[in-house]
């Protein structure tokens, strides 16, 4: 059996976690030069995925996912990872903690009581504050996004002929981001069952998907999708689809930008 | 403000999104992977409350570190359930750390006030998930034997090493080495397999 082959050998236990630290310590420092080991831990990691599929998916509870898009915008972009250690789990000799004994114990009862009647107290009120706070964080981050991508340099600029007198609308390609922002004025939502469709249109070529959007009650749509970065657009276009969208337009394009 | 979501956009491109800070393709990489990410969580820590606190801070850990997700290495999906399986493990351990001091406590002051806290048994919710779990693996990969099996559940959903697996089950612990290696060789051929069997 060759040097190599042992360490082979810990590639599953190691995809589980369950090495022993300084065994996980001494393969972690091996797995640094070694692609063969490390493509064997990707092997087998993804396999965990069938132990995923056995734990069988649950809804979660109705609310979880408003809190985790209010934390993340209250955080911010660029908040430390919190598990960027993720191997250092369960090892952080937090046990220090329980040198309290019972004292620390008890009080710490006490004070949970005591923070649990006061939060009980205010929660109504805060989390009607949260949700205004988070609805205006939310604005701005996507407003100060959407400015990037406009205002950026060699940002081009086209504007869309309808087929039609109405809608109108401007769309801004900003090819350093790999950003189009489309901004339609005059549109009405899509009607029952149907999308609307973005297309990027390379000069001789079929037809790329850039995205669905529905339109507005207010008959504005203003609209950021990714482009590929090697899509050389001749022309961008909106048709209106089935819901769920179309591989390829199914109808005549209602608006029409030139590049 | 309406967001386009291509209908051919795949979890990568998704990434990408919210590694720019886009909070809607937070939203949907909830959409798709939260269910799974939730039964995860549920099935090691057992109780719903542990389960949601894990699935939230691991979604707000993918928003802060998007960037380190690397598609070269495997897929979001597995990345995602790593990071949940992690932070259900944190809090696990956390929580028998927290049970061990007070049984410390208890030993030195049996008449304390911490005595009655300790609850050293899983909770009947957790022992019931594992058991539906085993029903399916057993169920899945009926060509994995049951003790090759069982030790990576272990080492998977109890967050055990293989050294903590011998302990806890009174067996050598070359013994253990020796099914999780050959177990784990087995559903790499399972998975594998299935993968080829998806449409």
């Amino acid at each position: 059996m060759s040097r190599n082959h042992e360490w082979l050998d810990l590639a599953p236990a190691y995809a589980l976690d369950a090495l022993d630290p300084a065994e996980e310590a001494r393969f972690e420092t091996h797995l640094a030069d070694c692609g063969r080991c490390r493509e064997a831990v990707e092997e087998y990691r993804e396999a965990t995925a069938v132990l995923v599929d056995a734990s069988s998916a649950t809804a979660p509870p109705p609310g979880l996912r408003d809190r985790i898009l209010r934390q993340a915008v209250e955080r911010g972009g660029s908040t430390e990872s919190p598990g960027a250690d993720r191997r250092a789990r369960g090892f952080d000799a937090d046990g220090s903690r329980a040198r309290g004994g019972w004292l620390a114990a008890a009080a710490g009862l006490v004070l949970a009581l005591v923070a649990s009647w006061a939060y009980l107290h205010e929660r109504d009120q805060r989390l009607a504050l949260e949700a205004a706070y988070e609805e205006s964080l939310s604005r701005v981050a996507e407003q100060d996004s959407l400015l990037d991508v406009v205002l950026g340099p060699g940002v081009r600029t086209s504007r869309f002929a309808a087929t039609g007198e109405l809608p109108t609308g401007h769309v801004f390609w900003n090819r350093a981001r790999q950003k189009l922002v489309v901004a339609v004025h005059d549109l009405p939502p899509a009607p029952e069952g149907r999308t609307y469709q973005l297309w990027g249109i390379p000069p001789g070529e079929s037809p790329v998907s850039l995205g669905l959007f529905e339109g507005d009650p207010d008959r504005e749509a203003l609209v950021t999708v990714n482009v590929p970065a090697d899509l050389e657009m001749a022309v961008s276009a909106v048709t209106e689809e089935p819901a769920g969208g179309s591989p390829q337009p199914t109808s005549e394009p209602f608006l029409v930008a030139d590049w | 403000m309406p967001s386009a979501l291509d209908v051919n956009e795949g979890d990568e491109v998704l990434m990408r999104r919210v590694a720019d800070g886009n909070r809607r393709a937070l939203g949907t990489l909830y959409d798709r992977h939260g269910e799974r990410a939730y039964g995860l969580a549920l099935s090691v820590v057992g109780r719903e409350a542990d389960a949601e606190e894990v699935v939230a801070d691991a979604f707000l850990q993918v928003w802060a570190s998007a960037d380190d997700f690397d598609p070269e290495r495997g897929k979001v999906s597995t990345w995602l359930s790593m990071i949940v399986r992690s932070r259900a493990i944190d809090r696990i351990r956390a929580t028998k750390r927290r049970r061990e001091a007070i049984e410390r406590s208890a030993e030195a002051d049996p008449e304390g006030l911490s005595a009655p806290l300790a609850t050293p048994e899983p909770s009947p919710e957790q022992q019931a998930r594992r058991k539906e779990i085993r029903e399916r693996l057993d169920a899945m990969l009926s060509e994995i034997p049951e003790e090759q099996r069982r030790a990576i559940t272990l080492a998977y959903f109890d967050g055990l090493t293989q050294s903590e697996i011998a302990e806890t089950r009174e067996i050598p612990l070359g013994t253990v080495k020796s099914r999780i290696r050959a177990g784990m060789k087995k559903l790499r051929t399972y998975a594998t397999e299935a993968r080829r069997g998806e449409p």
